[in-house]
């Protein structure tokens, strides 16, 4: 069993920063952003499917974002948790990502994400086997994650791709953490029969 | 939801936080092979979605927009800076409401004009006077494909009826784009240029923090480095024009930024922009309008294509209305 990265700021690295950047200090802001980029611009392609539209859409939810610092307050969230930043940022980029979805619904979309992958599989030098085998699985993961029900996708997107705890993800999306942990073992149980299905049921379910 | 749900969601939890503290968790294969399934399962999700940023396009990414975003956050503090310390103005409430009623007056006007002209043509003309008003189609002379030349950048502002320096522009008062740059910046300028035949472009300036009091100072800076690398850019874009390439959606996306940052600067720091700085940022986009109308649009650089056009048409707006303010 492989091991995820870890990621972002200890709570109190991040709270100083937030502060410093609160009063208007540059360094702190770029360190925001440098713990956040990866995070919300996974969260926007998974979204999205189309690495142009994720830049500019994480783009453009961090100059909304930082430039509203000085309004984000510690203020207690659920269960007499302080609301944490990150649980922020991603309930904001959660209704931009919404927003950005509504006017594009008209718009066809451009590449699947699977083409995507293998572009950057090939950047990286990986050899023709690596990389059909590599393909297959990150094709139909993120597929499958497309497919799933509302509620189940926004927890395993803010859990897998953010990198959010469950009290965060729990903060972002405003439920319980009970619900949170249901939704979570509810969408990896759904995602693995989506995943046990052969491909020609997505391919089938293309538009 | 049942209560074996939920211990079952509970357990699935813990195991999760195990593997997010790069343990191993708690469950054994044989006595809970479904459990140990979705928790193997859940490790590759993590792994997947790392995939996605563990490009050098992710990382090039990266470093163009955080200079962006600091840029334009910096440039927003700037201005709101400005805004709270400028005296506030009381209008008249007539004058405020003169600005709304204004349009809207002028559109019932042309309507009632319109309306006007329709029933009179309708009651006093017949088809012959009609015909004696109107030319004939086939009196026009034939339509001609017209080929939009790129024009030299000093055309442009004299079209637009703006003095446009005699010679071309010199080098701004002594500025050296690299004294604002910052740590591995310069490698990565000499990087990027390295083997380059042609126009090459720099990568965005770091100017640092902008201290309270620094405001001037920093929009000034900011503006002659973003000056720098629209001339850069709209170099490098003409290169592609004039070879009839597709522009490259990057660089298309660093022009609109760059046009734009300036003519954020324009309004939020008049008394920061010198004379010279102005018109060569007229000249500029002025130029960029012309060689975007020409540029090639493809499947890939489109949306690009059209956000520099719009912006380098807005910059061409500000300059003007700036001009027209100021001198």
């Amino acid at each position: 069993m492989s091991s995820p990265p870890l990621f972002g700021l200890s709570p109190e690295e991040e709270r100083s920063l937030v502060d410093r950047a609160k009063a208007g200090e540059n360094e702190a802001l770029g360190r925001l952003y440098d713990a956040y980029v990866a995070r919300l611009y996974r969260y926007c392609l998974t979204r999205v499917g189309d690495e142009t539209e994720a830049e500019d859409l994480t783009e453009e939810i961090f100059v909304k974002v930082l430039g509203a610092i000085d309004r984000f307050e510690w203020r207690p969230g659920a269960e007499g948790q302080r609301i944490p930043f990150g649980a922020w940022i991603f309930r904001i980029a959660r209704n931009e990502v919404a927003s950005f979805q509504r006017r594009a619904a008209a718009r066809p979309r451009r590449a699947e994400f699977s083409d995507l992958v293998a572009e950057r599989l090939r950047d990286e030098g990986r050899g023709p086997q690596e990389l059909t085998e590599t393909k297959l699985t990150i094709e139909e993961v993120f597929r499958a994650v497309r497919e799933l029900p509302e509620a189940q996708r926004d927890v395993i997107l803010l859990r897998f791709a953010s990198g959010l705890s469950v009290k965060e993800t729990a903060e972002a999306l405003g439920k319980h953490v009970p619900n949170v942990k249901v939704l979570q073992h509810k969408g990896v149980q759904r995602l693995r029969e989506l995943l046990a299905e052969p491909s020609g049921i997505h391919e089938a379910r293309k538009p | 939801m049942t209560d074996f749900e939920m211990v079952e969601a509970e357990r699935f939890s813990q195991a999760l936080d195990a593997i997010e503290a790069l343990a191993e968790p708690d469950l054994d294969p044989r006595e809970d092979p479904t459990l140990f399934s979705l928790a193997a399962l859940a490790a590759e999700l993590y792994d997947a979605e790392q995939t996605a940023t563990r490009s050098p396009r992710f990382e090039s990414y990266r470093e163009r927009s955080r200079t962006y975003v600091l840029n334009r956050l910096g440039a927003r503090r700037t201005a709101q800076q400005v805004d709270d310390s400028a005296p506030r103005e009381e209008k008249p409430f007539f004058i405020f409401r003169w600005n709304v009623l204004t349009p809207v007056f002028s559109a019932a006007a042309a309507a009632v004009l319109v309306l006007a002209f329709v029933v009179a043509t309708q009651l006093d003309s017949t088809p012959a006077q009609t015909a004696a008003v109107v030319q004939p189609v086939a009196d026009y002379p034939p339509i001609e494909t017209v080929t939009i030349p790129v024009r030299a950048p000093d055309a442009d502002a004299a079209a637009l009826d703006v003095p446009a320096p005699a010679e071309p522009a010199p080098p701004p008062r002594g500025f050296v784009f690299t004294d604002y740059v910052v740590g591995d910046q310069l490698d990565r300028i000499e990087a990027f240029n390295d083997g380059k035949t042609g126009p090459t472009v720099p990568p965005p300036a770091d100017l640092g923090p902008l201290v309270p009091g620094d405001e001037e100072q920093y929009a000034a800076r900011l503006i002659e480095v973003e000056i720098q690398r629209i001339d850069a850019l709209l170099a490098a874009i003409a290169d592609n024009v004039y070879n009839d390439q597709p522009v490259d959606p990057g660089m298309l996306r660093e022009i609109t930024e760059s046009i734009a940052l300036v003519a954020e600067q324009l309004e939020a720091q008049p008394d920061a922009v010198s004379k010279q700085q102005v018109i060569s940022y007229l000249t500029q986009t002025a130029h960029g309008r012309t060689l975007l109308a020409a540029a090639k649009a493809d499947e890939e650089n489109g949306r690009a294509l059209g956000a520099a056009r719009r912006a380098a048409q807005d910059g061409v707006v500000v300059a003007s209305h700036y001009i027209r303010e100021h001198y």
